[in-house]
């Protein structure tokens, strides 16, 4: 559809629908959600890309209708409407687990409609209504899962963020009398622009799950069900980084600036919130034994990468920022997709019940590798490329602490992305699972395939998307970045991804090669060689799982419960003062009572008494 | 193209061999040190080739494929890298970042294969690698990070040709703190 409000009305239809027909048959309002969002991605992609998408809008009512399309909207609302799409998919197998179904469809499509009218909109008010509509259909589909407490979780630093943001919106109304988004962040100056700069960054950081704000996004995306944890880690977290693309990029420069790196206070201090969440987050997912709250945290980490990106503001940054939103969004998305497959299959996501997955899951596996070769920063993929650029702009400007961080996070990243590769796909294979794996159905395999490919072709030609970002950088007054047509120019060296990629496959080969010219080896039982000939029965036992990365961990186990122990502290302050408000203003008892009534008296007779 | 490939894959051949010599001249001077006659200086080749001549035992298609992928990356690496400055199979694409990433494809075949092989004890050595690989990677990426702010280029051909000019010192004399924490790992 090439309209635009259209669009959005026949995607809250089809929620309603999705409802209706979820009441009488759970999978028909699953398949629902699949032609949703495929029409959606469909129309967006197909008008999108030519910018032919009208924005007119006839129904909609005042302050709700206006939208405009941009280049940077057209970005983030493909990609994410396109991971809804991948995770639609999953909906048929995951549906019958689910307490409420017709409610899981609708709300699935309800916070579509939301996410797209965001990226589009130009009233800063629609942009709260909207932010607002994401955040309550998201919230009743977390309790589907394994937990209801974690729905308050995200709901307390959710709202927190989005009454950040309204405030903000009420400052700059007050301040410059408009609404518009592009004109009104212009206009802003002196200290309503830190503040209207800070209020905007915890709206970002919450919706991005970055320090001090990120409790609640592991525990969300371990009980949250299935598909829906793909959608959070692929789609709505990114919803943060286009709230941080207004703030930071559109701003421009905020606090005064620090000469010795030449950068404005508040942007230096974006920055290295973005470092403390990158570390924060590799060590805490170094030590989880539940490998979606792995990948959970592993999500935290890169949404610092995002935040170093658009905090440093030069071209390289950017573009790399932008890039990792693209790279993580598609490797986080089928990694959970992997995840939940094989949760599908076994009931369970800790490590340390799985293991040797591979011998029945053999696509998942593969599916898997890939996307944490991308996550881990690994050529030929798509996350080293934006991790390069990332790095570009980090060593050209001479930022050690951060660059620090950024290293520390890309190597710390092999060690977590290992453990379920190692522990839940490799490993002894589990007597209990011997027999009743098997691969997961060809509907599932068909969206995970799809964003493997799309991982290894944004690192070979990633160009085709630093084209797209180029265009966002237009809009946002940066330089662009300078393309050939294979080779990337970073600012000390220039990268060819395809000649990497293309040279690896010839190692590849040689290695392959190499191996073909030499004997066949013996296939042998996973047993054979290191028992020495004894019997094991019990093999599950040499199945090394839990607490991997023991001697790591010991250093640093002290000190993991830091944020929780301040948030517990700090709710327990809230509920006191809520008991001594209730004790003295919400009572019936009597003697409260006669006391307000003195109090009144005595403030009706003030001047008379005295 | 092709020329460019096969001067690669030549240069990839010249590191094994290069290496695998060094390898065996050392071997020697040890043994010189402790009074023997020690092994031929060619003993490290024919040792590779006698191990790949004989036949080997597999647990399934990941253990060879890591094996694979590792060689492949390792072999990758090499082909970007430069022999002198005039010699570089791919002139301005040897950059630094390259090498530390292709070699990362290598460690994680080699920890996959390790895996795939479901024994415990192979389990606790890439623990152990990845752990040490995490204290020695950070301060090594630092140190050259500093080299590449100061030259203004990733390239390593072209830090190389940085440190030849008139004015400027080796990074080992310019940089000696840094040169000491990377002799240190």
């Amino acid at each position: 559809m090439a309209n635009l409000e259209l669009l959005l009305f026949a995607t809250l239809g089809l929620a309603m629908l999705a409802y209706l027909l979820g009441k009488a048959n759970k999978t028909l309002g699953s398949v629902i959600t699949i032609l949703g969002t495929g029409l959606v991605f469909g129309s967006l992609a197909y008008y999108g890309f030519q910018d032919l998408l009208d924005m007119t809008t006839a129904y909609l009512p005042d302050g709700l209708n206006q939208f405009s399309a941009s280049s940077l909207s057209h970005f983030f609302a493909i990609l994410v409407s396109f991971i809804y799409l991948m995770v639609a998919f999953f909906n048929p197998y995951y549906i019958n687990k689910q307490r409420y179904p017709a409610l899981y469809s609708f709300l699935f499509l309800l916070s579509l409609t939301g996410v797209i009218a965001l990226f589009y909109t130009t009233n800063f008010l629609s942009f709260f209504f909207f932010f607002e509509l994401v955040v309550w259909s998201s919230l009743f589909l977390i309790p589907l899962g394994r937990s209801r407490l974690t729905a308050s979780l995200y709901y307390g630093f959710s709202a927190f963020g989005g009454f950040s943001l309204l405030v903000a919106i009420l400052l700059m109304y007050s301040n410059t009398g408009s609404l518009d988004i592009t004109t009104n962040l212009l206009a802003l100056s002196g200290s309503t622009k830190v503040y209207v700069f800070l209020l905007m960054m915890i709206a970002a950081l919450s919706k991005l799950g970055a320090f001090p704000f990120h409790i609640w996004l592991p525990s969300v995306l371990t009980d949250a069900p299935d598909p829906i944890t793909a959608m959070f880690s692929g789609g709505l977290e990114k919803l943060g980084a286009f709230v941080a693309v207004f703030a930071l990029v559109r701003l421009g420069g905020v606090g005064s600036v620090i000469s010795a790196f030449d950068i404005s206070f508040f942007n230096y201090l974006i920055m290295m919130i973005g470092a403390v969440t990158i570390v924060i987050g590799t060590l805490m997912a170094i030590r989880q034994d539940d490998a979606k709250t792995l990948l959970a945290y592993s999500s935290m980490s890169n949404g610092g990468y995002i935040l170093v990106a658009l905090g440093l503001m030069t071209t390289t940054s950017v573009s790399g920022g932008l890039l990792h939103v693209f790279a993580h969004a598609i490797a986080s998305t089928s990694a959970f997709l992997a995840i939940g497959a094989v949760a599908r299959q076994t009931k369970t996501t800790k490590i340390s019940e799985l293991g040797g997955m591979i011998h029945k899951m053999p696509i998942t596996y593969l599916v898997y590798l890939i996307a944490i070769i991308s996550m881990a920063g690994i050529p030929p993929m798509g996350g080293f490329i934006s991790k390069w650029l990332i790095f570009q702009g980090v060593i050209n400007e001479g930022f050690i602490f951060v660059a620090i961080a950024t290293f520390f996070g890309s190597i710390g990243s092999f060690l977590y992305v290992f453990r379920p590769l190692a522990a839940l796909f490799l490993g002894q294979e589990l007597p209990e699972y011997k027999t009743t794996v098997k691969e997961a159905p060809v509907l599932l395999l068909i969206p995970m395939l799809i964003l493997s490919l799309i991982n290894i072709a944004s690192g070979i030609v990633p160009n085709y998307i630093l084209q797209v970002t180029n265009k966002v950088l237009t809009e946002l007054n940066i330089p662009e970045l300078s393309l050939t047509q294979f080779t990337i120019q970073g600012n000390n060296g220039d990268l060819h991804p395809l000649l990497i990629a293309s040279m690896f496959a010839i190692g590849v080969g040689v290695a392959f090669i190499i191996f073909i010219l030499l004997k066949k080896s013996k296939k042998v039982e996973l047993m054979d060689t290191y028992t020495a000939g004894n019997f094991v029965y019990t093999e599950q036992h040499l199945h090394y799982t839990k607490d991997f990365y023991a001697p790591l961990e010991r250093l640093y186990e002290n000190y993991i419960d830091v944020m929780k122990r301040f948030y517990h502290s700090l709710s327990v302050k809230v509920k006191e003062l809520g008991e001594v408000v209730q004790y003295y203003f919400f009572t019936y008892k009597p003697e409260i009572t006669v006391f307000w009534i003195l109090v009144l008296i005595t403030l009706l007779l003030w001047g008379d008494i005295v | 193209m092709i020329l460019n490939i096969l001067f690669g894959l030549g240069v990839a051949l010249f590191g094994f061999i290069l290496q695998t010599s060094i390898g065996g001249i050392n071997r020697k001077v040890v043994a010189r040190l402790q009074k023997r006659y020690g092994p031929k200086w060619y003993q490290e080749f024919l040792d590779i080739f006698k191990l790949l001549s004989k036949r080997a035992t597999s647990h399934g298609w990941i253990f060879d494929f890591g094996v694979i992928m590792a060689l492949g990356g390792i072999i990758a690496t090499a082909m970007f890298m430069p022999i002198t400055n005039s010699l570089v199979a791919f002139d301005g694409y040897d950059n630094f970042f390259i090498f530390v990433y292709l070699i990362a494809v290598g460690m994680l075949g080699m920890a996959m294969s390790a895996s795939g092989s479901g024994n415990p004890l192979a389990s606790i050595g890439v623990m152990r690698a990845l752990t040490t690989m995490l204290a020695y990677e950070v301060p090594f990426m630092v140190v050259v990070l500093t080299i590449i702010n100061l030259t203004g280029n990733s390239s390593i051909s072209a830090i190389a040709e940085f440190q030849q000019l008139a004015a400027n010192n080796w990074f080992i004399i310019a940089l000696p703190l840094g040169a000491s924490s990377l002799f240190l790992l």
